[in-house]
């Protein structure tokens, strides 16, 4: 971003809109930086700094969980309603979105609006049927808000906050990964409601194994309602294996994710089955 | 553009262009404490604080410290007056070639202002962002708990 000509920082959400709608693509908003200002793309000369909007603050509203966009991600782990959310497994992720001093620094929708394929936060909060309030006044739901690799469904929209809704759900969550500080290999997160011993409003969701962050709908389905045994957990780990379109990079390989990303479901169901 | 921020105590007013980190802008007004290894935010040795929250100066613009108040390395210690993390990491041997040292002072200080009895699992949860090649971390960790206990027990160290 040597080509960065301009840093605006307007007050107000319509000013920031107006900014960006004259701009186009050569503008992007701005709030933590942490992944603007790592890649910074070639072809943009302006940065809109959002972090004077007053879109920052966590709070619950019957029963979501109401993010602001420029909630920095320390403030959100530290909020009180989180630790309880799945009983710890939402915390998790939200640590796992980087080290310490990228989460004091970061924001959780822009990791969203990054939309990494390897997204850490990206299968928690699909789990979670995490939506995203636009400027447009739009509520689109998170798994219709990934389109691609590093691209969403955002032209000029601004993201205003998230909402989550736990409804209650258990969860289980894990980053696979070569070190502490790296990138996932594979990410899974399955969160369910249990009565009387069976699985209800089961989501499964993964990264780093499609384009996208993923839910596993049809996995989801043979969970559905069933109480889980052996023949159940290996259904569930082949059934994951089926859904997901892993590719080779330079950090492993299509085969290990898909092993692993089987395993993995098939682990954090049994977990959530013993709890 | 020119930015007013406060670094170290002082007020300042910086002239900078819209595409300079705060890393840069930092060292160029004299600051070198904070060191340039990684560019991309996965180090830490360019480690500051930001309106008392510790973050990687090499992923911030410059501009986005307009109006706030910067600390650096230098600006928790000197040799006439080492902090307590610094007195620490001296006093259990944590520095070997020292680059990552200032990175880590400054998160170590920040997380015990935050968290003032930490574990050895928490400490290390936190340098997750702060690369170190020679000590194998077990120095700086060490360091991090003498700082606390000594913080805890009202001394500084010396």
């Amino acid at each position: 971003m040597t080509r960065l000509r301009e840093y605006l920082r307007p007050n107000t959400v319509d000013q920031a809109l107006a900014a960006k709608q004259e701009r186009g693509t050569t503008a992007r908003y701005l709030a933590g930086g942490t992944d603007l200002v790592v890649f910074k793309p070639a072809d943009v000369t302006c940065a809109i700094d959002i972090t004077r909007l007053d879109l920052a603050g966590v709070h619950t509203e019957n029963g979501a969980l109401v993010i602001g966009a420029t909630t920095l991600l320390r403030d959100i782990e530290r909020h009180p309603a989180v630790a309880g959310i799945t009983a710890g497994a939402l915390l998790e992720a939200l640590r796992e979105t980087g080290p310490w001093l990228i989460r004091n620094q970061a924001t959780l929708a822009g990791n969203l609006c990054n939309a990494s394929p390897a997204a850490d936060s990206a299968p928690m909060l699909l789990a979670l049927d995490a939506e995203l309030v636009l400027s447009d006044g739009r509520v689109i739901a998170l798994d219709r808000f990934f389109v691609g690799p590093h691209r969403t469904i955002l032209r000029d929209e601004l993201v205003l906050e998230l909402r989550l809704h736990p409804r209650d759900r258990a969860g289980s969550y894990h980053k696979q990964a070569r070190s502490k500080s790296d990138i996932a290999l594979v990410d899974v997160a399955v969160t369910a409601r249990r009565e009387n011993g069976r699985f209800t409003e089961v989501r499964v969701a993964l990264a780093c194994v499609a384009p996208t962050p993923i839910r596993a709908r049809e996995t989801e389905a043979l969970l559905e309602g069933r109480a889980v045994d052996e023949e159940l957990l290996s259904a569930v780990e082949r059934s994951v294996r089926q859904e997901i379109r892993p590719i080779d990079d330079w950090r492993t390989t299509a085969a290990y994710r898909s092993h692993a990303a089987g395993v993995l479901t098939r682990r954090a169901v049994a977990a959530l089955a013993a709890k | 553009m020119i930015l007013h921020l406060t670094i170290n105590g002082r007020e300042q007013a910086v002239d900078c262009e819209p595409y300079e980190t705060l890393l840069n802008l930092l060292r160029r007004v004299g600051f070198t404490g904070a060191k340039r290894v990684c560019e991309s935010g996965e180090c830490g040795a360019c480690a500051v604080l930001v309106d008392g929250r510790a973050v990687d100066s090499c992923i911030m613009l410059a501009a986005q410290a307009d109006g706030s108040r910067v600390t650096t390395v230098e600006g928790l210690g000197d040799l006439r007056d080492l902090s307590a993390v610094q007195t620490a990491f001296a006093d259990n041997g944590a520095v070997q070639c020292g680059f990552c040292i200032p990175g880590m002072i400054v998160a170590a200080t920040s997380y015990l202002e935050e968290n003032p009895e930490p574990t050895e699992e928490q400490i290390r949860h936190v340098f997750v962002g702060n690369l170190c090649r020679c000590t194998g971390y077990v120095k700086p960790v060490e360091a991090v708990l003498t700082a606390a206990r000594r913080m805890r027990s009202g001394g500084n160290g010396d």
